[in-house]
């Protein structure tokens, strides 16, 4: 049966496919991450520095995907926000 | 919370539409649409507004004293209802409603005629009550059985045609079992003997709140809002179905000005819900089939770069 729809229905989901989103993204686009994740501490194990590197591909598609999502939100702003 | 006592002027709620129970001068027409035939008499509806047609006065059946205790309403009392603009009783009787033909029609009767008097008692039957408990405003939810026909006074969110103005329909339920036959006293308007009746429930003890431990809390909080998802039968305008929502096919009604035609209508970025959607997709299929692989001994996804499988070591 359907339901109406609350903001408490989908938001925590929805923030959490975002992240899950943003790693799967990571992974596509980047070799590796950066490393250390840590900042050094007394008992911290010293390992190879690692840079993750961008290609300039996976700029543009990050960019690129960054820009469609502002774009559509400025696009339905006036709805959501009732601009007159 | 005030007790009720014979003679005084009320306004009845009933309990789940929260409308007044109403009468006005307009009859019943004699012949509905449906070719049924009424008792023409006079309509009695529910109102959601204020008016001086939702008075009705307490009127009892038996012998009553003149001042003290004796005088209050109490659980399985026989009353009388008299709507106080018109000055007639209210009843029921074996005709059928205007909208529903298995429910009785309910009208009012003029008190001087001695035959219908029967149509005109009622038994009041308190929610959750023994013999003796007092009839209280708002808190006393109450039925109200017809004594010689055992209907229950009841409404339904059903509007009358236009001879009743819109308003909504008051018939006679057969159902006891019918958990929307419950109304309430909104208010008390006078007293028969024109005394001082704010301040007349003397003592009233406040209610201890019961301890519950938070887990009892926890399930009849559940169970409640299981209880009362099975209960819904009313489709929203703006419902949609779970599936529609990860991908935001279908907005949230915000705010409408029905005389402006306005509305503020959220849809959720559109773009932002499918990328969000896709790289759920992709990650669930990603280790799905890392998973499968490693099961058969392969390991497509190297350990980034053996970092973590040193620290494994």
């Amino acid at each position: 049966m359907s339901r109406q729809k609350f903001l408490h229905h989908y938001l925590p989901a929805h923030l959490a496919s975002a992240l899950v989103a943003g790693s799967v993204l990571n992974f596509i686009v980047v070799e590796t991450v950066n490393y250390p994740i840590s900042a050094l501490g007394p008992k911290t194990r010293m390992r190879p520095a690692l840079r993750a590197r961008m290609s300039k591909p996976a700029w543009a598609v990050t960019l690129g995907l960054i820009a469609v999502v502002i774009g559509m939100f400025l696009w339905l702003s006036p709805l959501t926000y009732g601009f007159p | 919370m005030t007790e009720i006592r014979y003679f005084d002027t009320v306004t009845i709620k009933h309990k789940d539409s929260r409308q007044f129970l109403h009468s006005h001068v307009e009859k019943y027409p004699l012949r509905y649409d449906d070719g049924r035939i009424s008792s023409q008499g006079q309509q009695v509806t529910c109102y959601p507004h204020n008016d001086t047609n939702n008075q009705w006065q307490v009127l009892p059946t038996k012998e009553i004293p003149e001042t003290g205790r004796g005088r209050v309403v109490r659980h399985s009392d026989v009353i009388q209802l008299k709507h106080i603009v018109t000055q007639t009783l209210l009843m029921t009787h074996d005709v059928a409603s205007p909208l529903m033909a298995t429910n009785q029609e309910f009208t009012t009767v003029d008190p001087a005629l001695e035959e219908r008097r029967n149509d005109t008692l009622f038994q009041l039957q308190l929610n959750d009550a023994n013999d003796g408990t007092a009839w209280k405003s708002l808190s006393g939810h109450f039925k109200l059985q017809h004594l010689p026909t055992k209907v229950l006074l009841w409404t339904h969110p059903k509007a009358l045609p236009e001879w009743a103005f819109g308003q909504q329909e008051v018939n006679g339920n057969k159902n006891q079992q019918d958990k929307t036959t419950y109304w309430y006293v909104d208010d008390i308007l006078e007293d028969g003997t024109g005394n001082d009746f704010k301040n007349r429930t003397v003592h009233i003890e406040p209610k201890v709140t019961k301890k519950r431990s938070f887990v009892k809390k926890f399930v009849e909080l559940q169970i409640l809002m299981l209880q009362h998802n099975a209960g819904l039968t009313a489709d929203h305008p703006y419902a949609s179905d779970p599936i529609e929502w990860p991908f935001s096919l279908s907005g949230v009604s915000f705010w409408t000005n029905n005389e402006k035609q306005q509305q503020i209508y959220m849809i959720g970025n559109l773009l932002g819900f499918w990328i969000c959607s896709i790289g759920v997709s992709i990650f669930v299929g990603i280790m799905g089939a890392d998973m499968l692989a490693r099961r058969r001994g392969l390991d497509p996804i190297e350990d980034s770069t053996s970092l973590f499988s040193q620290v494994i070591k």
